[in-house]
């Protein structure tokens, strides 16, 4: 087993939260909130820890056992020529950017993208993807599988999301795909459900 | 039949609605089992 992911079971069945770690705050039950520094909120079915440091400029990741075992990243309003992430190697690998002209078969390849270079792996695959609502607008969902090099941990997760005024909006989830996969999808789809613009 | 998936979006992308759908529609004629399909279906117009 990875070294991760037995840190990871270690925070679980001791029954240590990440809140008790510097960097995590506390995304309290029933309490809605606002997301990736943008109008996109979200009210949690149960409570989730917080990452304080963003990912992008719009970009935040919450997780319920540690971010290697269950991640959910919000993308609040990625506009025109911006990276979902920091562009960190941006000389070396620079990350794609995303466009206002996008149709959603374009998102999931920008995603796809995106992660084969955060994730430094060949691995990844777009499984599936179905136009659905998201946040009162038409928008999609795709399903994607990938194997970080780092960890080489399979991981499954799903992205709904919808292109409004053109800007992204989107929230991702994904998992180890042996066990913690099944057990955070449906608190992942509540909050999906919740969530609004304002 | 991968080629008319990629000039139905480049056509939508271009604004070039009808004949991008279109196109869409020729893709899923010919690949009725695509595994985008419902996407598709969205972006050929139902």
């Amino acid at each position: 087993m990875c070294k991760a992911l037995k840190y990871g079971l270690t925070w679980v069945l001791l029954g240590v939260s990440a809140p008790l770690l510097a960097g995590f705050t506390l995304e309290a039950t029933g309490q809605a909130v606002a997301v990736a520094k943008s109008g996109l909120n979200v009210t949690p079915s149960q409570d989730w820890n917080g990452l304080g440091r963003r990912l992008g400029r719009n970009a935040e990741s919450w997780t319920r056992d540690g971010l290697t075992l269950n991640d959910v990243t919000f993308y609040g309003g990625i506009s025109n020529d911006e990276t979902l992430f920091k562009d960190r190697a941006k000389k070396d690998k620079p990350l794609p950017h995303f466009s206002a002209t996008m149709l959603a078969p374009d998102v999931a390849q920008l995603f796809e993208q995106t992660y084969r270079l955060v994730n430094d792996t060949p691995i990844f695959k777009v499984d599936g993807m179905e136009p659905t609502t998201f946040m009162g607008k038409q928008g999609f969902r795709f399903s994607y599988s990938f194997t970080s090099q780092t960890d080489e941990v399979n991981r499954k997760g799903e992205a709904n999301g919808a292109i409004i005024d053109n800007k992204l909006y989107m929230i991702t989830y994904e998992a180890p795909v042996i066990y913690f996969y099944d057990t955070s999808l449906q608190p992942y789809r509540k909050l999906v459900e919740s969530a609004v613009l304002k | 039949m991968e080629a008319y998936r990629g000039l139905g979006l480049a056509l939508l992308r271009d604004g070039q609605q009808i004949d991008g759908q279109v196109a869409l529609k020729t893709y899923l004629a010919k690949k009725p089992d695509a595994t985008d399909k419902a996407m598709m279906q969205m972006l050929a117009g139902g």
